[in-house]
């Protein structure tokens, strides 16, 4: 059975580009947010086995929607995506229980190495 | 069902089964293969690989006419055979049991039995015979 | 939200997911270390918890929440015992007592008691590791990284004097290190594996009291490859770098996909630009894969000698040094048998009693280097020359004016043989003709160096890969065709006037060297004559003689793939595989020996 997972990120070519990485990877991509408040919705509705998770989004930050997933399912597996320079955002983002991040632009093989092993 | 192919060369029609088929290829240019034997037109490029062309026609003692530029692509485990012929007919369904019926035949060397067909006969190729005779053909051009 | 439009989609799913759970139980109570049976049970647990807590039943998202966290540990540990099995039976049951209340709108009842009679895992002896931990120098967000590998280390035992804290790393700042006391049941191996699938992390070491083992990580599998075996072993660092190029391949499309979209030339110039780096540097990992050690073909000598030694009655040595250099797996194939026939000729017609064989593998930027010298009666030139003569190989003045160093290349002249008897042993089969001409069908070259008693040198110089090879392309009769650089010693046009004749040989002078012409046409069988203004020549060497050969015209330079034919067309003469060109078209590389000796 593939792993389910959530793609938020407010640019289409953002989720266009995870979503082929992570479908190459064999996992199943059941559902698209672009922003915060549609990704908590749709965690609720799906809850998938993992959520990527832009930080800068418009309508609740991707921290706030890590939030908000958290308090619904305290072991939600939420990987945040920053771009280079963000580092405190990140941290914040890990202090509030991220699983992992990936940093923009990213490799594929990075991506999917960092969500093989924090859907492990 | 069993699908086979029909094809025409020096005025003979011949068959060969689908499933021994890659492809068939329209008009690929032949490149010149140097020191190649009678009998071996050159070389295609089928999507990067190079694959000599078998002058299937020459194979079977026609005489060497002006040829429709059609290939018709074998492969197997161990190479691929690109043959060239004088027609391609479109792919005839074939009841395996009529297929099965073949005419045996003795006086042609390379054909494996007759098909009879719509009032036609389809000569089906021998693949072993074939492959056997092009491997002759490279050994005798080689050491 | 008004949540109650999904209470029946939820119910379904949920009764469907403990159905799973039980099939999946007593599956896994009959092979415990079914670890696909105790991941499938791990999630359905967690989706039957997502889906209760997403409803708002918290009794039932505690409770999948619970049996998810006890499986936990058994999905690590990768098996199951019986006494888990029972607690799990009973936790779906009671699941299903919750989702028939649910069902009836009723309030859920309280399961916590079974949560705390599940059953303990048994202590494990504790270790301590005092860690020390360093982070790659690219790592981005550092601190934020060293935050969830001490989340992942913190699942593995107790944390204790660490340094910098959860709090400095909170805080920020660039911290690349970190040392912390780990106590746990874990071994130091098993945390090693753990952390394994971190590359941010550079290095890991363990100071454990008593422990005297070097730090060691990340040791490479060395590959063991066998020729014969038409499969290669492949290092999965190599694979890693696959994947890699593919995701940045595939971010480049994306790339260019937009860049079209939206009319951007200078972002299609780019990614154009990116995807050549990224196709050049697969290829050469690609390149990187074919690679094997040169004692994949070194390996069998010792024996080969000792044996030889044992049927002559010889004391021979043989040394070998630098096999571990690498050359392409295609070049050590045609490598194996020639450099078999060196090292019997070095024992069987080089050494006379005793003495040592010595084969040097050295790599130089482009090249490897293959010497195969032995302490032996080395050769004569003067011998050479004269027996080359009597064989009517080359002729008066040719000996005469020979020098010594050519002298010796002569003994790879077909037909040309060092000793009148065919020894058992070589000189029947491969002949050293044959051994120059794999040489050079490889791209290389082979170079003899001996002196009368003085032992005798052959150095074969190979290519590192014969893959990608420089060709020559030139036309002859209207026909494009091809030749490896390395076989022309130069290009030449000459005009008609500088054509000599001497008998039926037509022949020209380069140098103060008289050279014979041979028509390419002819060799090829095209009668029709060329037009006569001046003469494309390529000057190189057939039968180890220098001879021009006369071509219609040249039509530049390129670097190509060379392929070989598929058998059994491999067996045709006169090329040696085909090249396909930018444009499409097919080109061969002609091998004009082979011609002429098929045409002798």
């Amino acid at each position: 059975m593939s792993s389910r997972v959530l793609i938020v990120d407010d640019a289409q070519f953002m989720r266009d580009l995870l979503r082929d990485i992570l479908e190459q990877g064999g996992m199943e991509i059941v559902g698209e947010a672009e922003n915060g408040r549609q990704a908590v919705e749709q965690y609720k509705l799906l809850n998938p086995d993992l959520v990527t998770m832009d930080i800068v989004m418009p309508l609740r930050s991707g921290i706030e929607a890590l939030i908000d997933i958290r308090a619904i399912d305290d072991a939600a597996k939420v990987i945040v995506c920053s771009a280079l320079g963000q580092e405190s955002m990140v941290n914040e983002a890990v202090s509030a229980g991220a699983k992992d991040f990936i940093v923009k632009p990213f490799q594929a093989d990075d991506v999917l190495n960092i969500v093989r092993r924090v859907l492990a | 069902m069993i699908q086979i192919l029909p094809f025409t060369m020096g005025g003979g029609l011949y068959g060969l089964s689908l499933t021994d088929i890659q492809e068939v290829v329209d008009d690929a240019p032949i490149h010149y293969l140097p020191g190649a034997p009678v009998g071996i037109l050159g070389a295609i490029n089928l999507h990067g690989r190079i694959l000599p062309v078998v002058d299937l026609p020459a194979q079977f003692g026609h005489d060497v006419g002006p040829r429709a530029e059609r290939m018709i692509v074998l492969s197997n485990a161990k190479s691929a055979l690109v043959l060239a012929v004088d027609t391609v007919r479109s792919v005839l369904n074939v009841e395996a049991a009529l297929a099965e019926v073949c005419r045996p035949v003795a006086d042609q060397e390379g054909v494996a039995g007759l098909l009879d067909w719509k009032g036609e006969t389809i000569r089906m190729l021998s693949l072993e015979v074939l492959w056997e005779d092009i491997r002759h053909l490279c050994e005798m051009s080689g050491g | 939200m008004d949540m109650s439009k999904y209470k029946s989609m939820f119910l379904s799913e949920t009764e469907e997911h403990l159905r799973n759970m039980s099939a999946l139980l007593v599956a896994v109570e009959n092979d415990p270390a079914d670890r696909d049976g105790i991941d499938a049970l791990f999630r359905d647990a967690h989706s039957i918890k997502g889906m209760a807590a997403s409803m708002g039943y918290t009794q039932m998202a505690d409770l999948a929440h619970h049996l998810e966290d006890f499986l936990a540990d058994f999905r690590k540990a990768g098996t199951i015992d019986p006494a888990a099995i029972d607690h799990l039976l009973q936790g779906t049951d009671l699941i299903e007592e919750v989702l028939a209340e649910i069902a009836a709108d009723r309030p859920e009842p309280d399961v916590s008691a079974f949560m705390f009679a599940a059953p303990q895992a048994e202590d494990a002896p504790q270790n301590e590791h005092r860690l020390r931990l360093t982070l790659r120098e690219n790592v981005v967000a550092p601190g934020a990284r060293l935050l969830l590998l001490m989340g992942v280390f913190s699942e593995m035992g107790q944390i204790a004097a660490q340094r910098p804290s959860m709090e400095e790393l909170k805080a920020g700042g660039a911290h690349r290190k970190i040392q912390f006391v780990l106590t746990g049941s874990l071994s130091r191996a098993t945390i090693e594996e753990k952390v394994q699938c971190y590359p941010e992390v550079a290095e890991l070491s363990f100071s454990d009291p008593g422990d005297e083992r070097a730090p060691e990580r990340r040791k490479q599998d060395r590959r063991q490859n066998s020729l014969a075996s038409g499969t290669v072993r492949v290092d999965t660092v190599l694979l890693d770098r696959f994947i890699n190029l593919t995701g940045e391949l595939l971010t480049t499309r994306y790339a260019l996909k937009t860049a079209l979209k939206e009319q951007d030339l200078r972002e299609l110039g780019e990614g154009l630009g990116q995807l050549e780096k990224l196709v050049g540097n697969l290829h050469s990992q690609v390149l990187k894969m074919r690679m094997m050690p040169v004692s994949t073909v070194t390996g069998r000598l010792p024996r080969v000698v000792r044996d030889l030694c044992r049927s002559n009655g010889k004391e021979i040595e043989l040394k070998i040094s630098g096999a571990g250099i690498e050359l392409d797996r295609s070049i050590l194939e045609e490598m194996s048998d020639p450099l078999m026939h060196l090292v019997r000729n070095a024992v069987d017609h080089g050494i006379e009693r005793s003495g040592t064989v010595c084969i040097d593998v050295l790599r130089t930027r482009s090249h490897v280097q293959l010497r195969i010298e032995d302490d032996g009666r080395g050769m004569d030139p003067q011998l050479l020359r004269r027996r080359a003569r009597e064989k009517g190989l080359i002729g008066e003045r040719q000996a005469e004016v020979m020098r010594d160093a050519d002298a010796l290349q002569l003994i790879c002249l077909p037909g040309f043989s060092t000793v009148d008897r065919v020894s058992e042993t070589s000189g029947r089969g491969v002949g050293m003709d044959v051994v120059r001409s794999a040489v050079e069908n490889l791209g290389g070259s082979l170079l003899i160096d001996a002196a009368p008693q003085a032992g005798t040198r052959i150095t074969v110089t190979l290519p590192l890969s014969v893959a990608i090879i420089k060709i020559l392309l030139f036309e002859c009769a209207g026909k494009l065709l091809a030749m490896p650089l390395s076989r022309v010693i130069q290009t030449q046009l000459l005009s008609a006037d500088k054509v000599l004749r001497r008998g039926k040989q037509r022949v020209f002078e380069l140098k103060g060297e008289t050279l014979p012409l041979l028509s390419l046409r002819k060799i090829l069988g095209f009668s029709s004559p060329q037009g006569p203004t001046s003469l494309a020549v390529i000057v190189m060497e057939l039968f180890g003689r220098r001879v021009g050969l006369v071509v219609d015209h040249f039509c530049g330079h390129q670097d190509v793939f060379v392929k070989k034919l598929p058998p059994p067309f491999d067996r045709l003469r006169g090329t040696g595989g085909g090249a396909v060109l930018g444009d499409g078209r097919v080109v061969f590389i002609l091998d004009v020996q082979s011609l002429l000796e098929q045409q002798r």
